[in-house]
């Protein structure tokens, strides 16, 4: 049987890249070009730590950001570990509420990982076949819209999966989520909570099957289940301990959750989890699937009124999730300065200064930081979002984020729009930067133009996070990069009510 | 037949179906020798794409005929995608063992030798060793050469730290610099200590701010960084040098202890002191009244603590009064249980001696008030003292600065002014911020007779003394 294991199986299955952890400070020692390769690309991952094959010798770190909040004093912490890489660090906000550093070198992560621990913050498991980041509501707790505070609960999720006995060796990534508002758009995920009554009790559906891939795109369904927000916790062990033991570990390409799904059936997969339930102590009542989750996301740009009397929070559009160490360093200044030390990062790759009293809006929209990262960005750029593209990953078609900020920035010269439209960047196929979910979607690709093969992307329409939502479609399957702002600009005009600005 | 989908593919207008047919050659779920008759037969074009996805699924008799075809010609797609592709699979064994010994069997020029410095072997690094010292960085014709030497770097052998450091430091084009510093950056660990911490010392001062910079980053992340750190104290850094040093210095958070105010209220001008004195030390820095219970220290101020292995305990009082003598060893008691309660293995608590005491706070004190009182009689204003010690202290303290103090009660100092044989025309109230003596001699009329001098921290002199010798400490 293990002869036909595959390589990253046989990785996994030799030793869980947790075990690695005490070891960071002698690995470091003995260099990253003496490690073998399964320690290098496969368990690292286990601790969050990332060797890239495009910036050889400098890693990257991806932290964990339970419900996207984070406080200053952890900001700091991070902002100290990019600075000490000079010119090679830099750090990019997640499409799920987290962060990633990079430009660290093998030395840097033992006492990384040390001071990280010392403020509350971990890097565990955040990358390979792991429970991913778990995201929720970016406006927990001071939402005026608020139908469930998500903080608790996706704190709970995460130290159950995290615990010792729960599953290390998963066939393939997990993607979990709890919605707490209105617009908690979730249906990306391999699991998620949506908000929804039973019985008039306040509980939670349970959505299963999203995700992207190069090869198949869904959103998830409704599992037919409701839970009572006491058992999420346990509803996520029982569903990754299943996905352990019963998930495709042959073809990789078919391993998502929804191929699962797929193999039981629906009503199959559902009794085979809730009987992992059942022996967890938990129990789940049936449901139609209906749920309290019924527009597109906010891009909670902007001064806005918190729950709270006399409080507000200011979105920040920090361009296509980029950040420095100064400029993180500095959020975290401000929001000790102006709110009460707390952020939060948005699905949008924006960031949230929370806890600002009424007083202390106008100082704080007075802070140079907000030349940089603006509260009113233009109607594009404050929903652009973007993968990381060919700079640090090595699938890329494109420089995805320096395309998406250029040509952004172009069509905002170019354009008026009457709203914001969102649109989803990324480098390749896999589609990390989630071009299905987009107004306008863009992918990385190559086309041929004057007789070249040259830099390109597709264009998909009609993503909608609302009520009814729908994945984007394709519309053109490829225009040259040098072409892009004309078409871009044309498309905007027909389809999303956009102006041509008189000529300077 | 197998071939002839393969290229109908690559010829596929759409460049997912093709992205993705590259993605299953490249995890091996195609074979690669197909592929490599094509290529040799001219019938796909050997693009970088096509290469990256191939590399890793050839033994060594492919790569051999690879290397024999177009490829070998004009190795430039193949060294493309070798960049992208090859260091995440430079360990595999297989991969070493289809690519070495081939890599080695070409000629020692550019493109090949970047090719075998992908893998860590010492027969490459010895070539690009030999290349490297031939090379003539003022050369722009031999510009590419520099993209060797991180390459050095990372095959870790530690006779090239000479190399490295010697081109790091010479007189040739920037980029040379910088890459043979990101050769030292990344082998760090392998260097001989001693040459590379002298060398990073000399970087440090280097009139290149970016170089510097790096230096100066991979002198802290040496074991014994901070030492190393230290010794540039007082150097010549370019400004923002400066900074970066500041901020990977790992100093101690501070504890200052002072004498609040009713209900252990701090004045306004030692938290100022103490916020300009975080913001310069990079670190946490508390606050506390003596009479008051000790401040709540947060996570950021126990991982400083942590990471300098140590918090300091600075008494900012003037005088060697009980305070100073039993409140502030219970107060770094008091700081050594709570830290022994944090769990914070070996961190110490280090007390300084309390401000008075600082020679060099006598001596300013002394310049001061000679400035301030010129030729007119000045007496410094102290609350009354117990025991032998403390009247050394004052006897000392009135010889430094040239004037008597004079003890007075802190609710009436007309009494004890009154009682003086000549009248001071200046009064200097020893204390840092304003306080009971300092309102009592503005209010009771004392300021019409004679000058009284403002709490000596509101003074610039003061305020900046006391940042750059609280900044100074570890
Ligand atoms: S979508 Fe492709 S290019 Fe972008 S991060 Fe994912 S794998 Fe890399």
């Amino acid at each position: 049987m293990a002869a036909t294991l595959s390589k990253i199986e046989q990785a996994k299955a030799e030793l869980c890249g947790l075990e690695l952890a005490p070891r960071l400070g002698d690995l470091a020692a003995q260099g990253w070009d003496k490690l073998d390769e399964a320690t290098l690309t496969i368990r690292l991952k286990w601790l969050g730590i990332f060797f890239r094959p495009v910036t050889p010798g400098r890693f990257m770190v991806r932290l964990r950001l339970p419900n996207g909040v984070i406080t200053a004093n952890q900001l700091e912490v991070l902002a100290d570990a990019v600075d000490r890489c000079g010119e090679h660090g830099s750090a990019d906000i997640t499409t799920r509420q987290n962060l990633q550093l990079r430009g660290l070198l093998l030395e840097d992560m033992a006492p990384l990982m040390e001071a990280m621990q010392a403020v509350g913050l971990t890097s565990q498991q955040s990358g390979h076949d792991n429970p991913r980041n778990i995201t929720g509501n970016p406006l927990a707790g001071i939402d005026p819209e608020e139908i469930v505070d998500t903080r608790p609960l996706v704190e709970a999720i995460q130290q159950r999966l995290l615990a010792a006995d729960a599953p290390r060796n998963l066939p393939r990534k997990f993607n979990i989520a709890v919605g707490g508002a209105p617009d908690s758009f979730l249906l990306h995920n391999d699991l998620a909570f949506l908000p929804a009554d039973h019985n008039g009790e306040l509980g939670f559906t349970v959505m299963v099957g999203g995700f992207f891939s190069a090869q198949r795109n869904e959103l998830a369904i409704p599992l037919g289940l409701w839970l009572r927000a006491d058992q999420l916790a346990n509803y996520s062990l029982a569903t990754l301990r299943h996905f352990e033991r019963c998930g495709n570990r042959q073809a990789r390409n078919k391993s998502r959750l929804m191929y699962l799904v797929d193999e039981l059936g629906l009503e199959g997969y559902r009794e085979a989890v809730l009987e992992e339930l059942v022996a967890l102590g938990g129990e789940a009542v049936p449901h139609s699937g209906q749920h309290h989750v019924n527009r597109s996301p906010r891009s909670g740009l902007g001064v806005q009124p918190q729950k709270q009397e006399g409080l507000n929070w200011v979105g920040l559009g920090v361009p296509v999730g980029r950040l420095d160490a100064a400029s993180m360093a500095e959020l975290a200044a401000v929001a000790r300065r102006h709110g009460s030390g707390e952020l939060r990062f948005t699905e949008a790759q924006n960031v949230l200064i929370v806890n600002v009293p009424a007083e202390g809006v106008e100082a704080l929209l007075a802070e140079p930081l907000l030349q940089r990262f603006q509260p009113e960005p233009g109607a594009l750029m404050a929903e652009a979002v973007s993968c990381t593209g060919n700079r640090y990953c090595s699938f890329a078609l494109i420089p995805t984020k320096t395309t998406a900020q250029a040509v952004v920035e172009e069509l905002e010269r170019r354009l008026e729009l009457p709203h914001a439209v969102r649109s989803h960047w990324t480098g390749c196929p896999n589609a990390c930067g989630q071009p299905y979910m987009g107004e306008i979607g863009l992918m990385g690709a190559k086309a041929r133009h004057e007789g070249q093969m040259v830099e390109a992307v597709k264009i998909f329409l009609g993503g909608d996070m609302g009520a009814d939502p729908k994945l984007a479609e394709l519309h053109d399957k490829g225009v040259p990069l040098v072409l892009l702002p004309d078409v871009l600009e044309e498309l905007l005009v027909e389809h999303f009510g956009a102006r041509r600005r008189a000529a300077a | 037949m197998e071939t002839t989908v393969i290229s109908a593919l690559l010829e596929l207008s759409d460049s997912t179906d093709r992205w993705q047919h590259l993605q299953l050659l490249r995890r091996g779920r195609l074979p690669a020798q197909p592929w490599l008759e094509q290529i040799e037969q001219g019938e796909i074009c050997a693009t970088a794409d096509v290469l990256a996805a191939l590399l890793g699924q050839l033994n060594r008799a492919g790569v051999e005929r690879l290397l024999r075809g177009p490829v070998g010609r004009d190795p430039a797609a193949l060294l493309e995608a070798a960049r992208r592709e090859l260091p995440s699979m430079a360990s595999a064994l297989e991969v070493q063992q289809a690519w070495v010994e081939p890599l080695l069997a070409q000629p020692p020029t550019a493109p090949w030798l970047e090719l075998i410095g992908l893998f860590r072997d010492p027969r490459g690094a010895a070539r690009l060793r030999m290349a490297l010292e031939a090379a003539d960085p003022a050369d722009p014709a031999q510009a590419n050469a520099q993209r060797l030497l991180p390459l050095l770097g990372r095959q870790r052998q530690p006779q090239d730290a000479a190399l490295l450091l010697e081109l790091a430091l010479a007189p040739v084009p920037l980029a040379w610099r910088r890459a043979a510093l990101e050769g030292l950056a990344v082998g760090l660990s392998a260097w001989p200590l001693q040459p590379l911490a002298d060398g990073l010392q000399q970087l440090s001062l280097d009139l290149d701010p970016g170089l510097a910079a790096q230096a100066v980053d991979l002198l802290a992340r040496l074991p014994d960084g901070q030492r190393q750190l230290r010794q540039l104290q007082g150097k010549t850094l370019a400004p923002s040098v400066v900074d970066r040093w500041r901020r990977r210095l790992q100093r101690a958070p501070l504890v200052l202890v002072v004498h609040g105010r009713q209900a252990g209220v701090i004045p306004e001008v030692l938290q100022q002191l103490a916020a300009d004195l975080e913001q310069s030390r990079s670190a946490p820095v508390l606050v506390q009244a003596l009479t008051a219970t000790s401040p709540e220290a947060d996570e950021r101020f126990w991982w400083a603590a942590r990471r300098a292995g140590a918090i300091s305990l600075v008494p900012l009082l003037l005088l060697p009064g009980d305070h100073a003598r039993s409140d502030v060893p219970a107060i770094a008691r008091h700081w050594r249980q709570r830290a022994a309660a944090a769990m914070l293995g070996d961190v110490v608590v280090r007390r300084r001696p309390f401000l008075g005491a600082w020679p060099q706070w006598q001596h300013l004190l002394a310049d001061l008030l000679a400035e301030r009182a010129g030729d007119r009689p000045l007496a410094w204003l102290h609350h009354p003292l117990q025991g032998a010690l403390s009247a050394r202290y004052l006897s000392h303290l009135a010889a430094v600065l040239g004037h008597p103090g004079v003890a007075t009660a802190y609710s009436d100092p007309q009494a004890a002014l009154a009682a003086q044989p000549q009248p001071p025309a200046v009064l200097a109230p020893l204390t840092l911020a304003p306080n009971r003596l300092s309102e009592s001699l503005n209010m009771g009329g004392c300021s019409a007779t004679a000058e009284v001098l403002p709490p000596l921290l509101t003074l610039p002199t003061v305020h900046r003394f006391l940042l750059a010798q609280l900044e100074a400490l570890p």
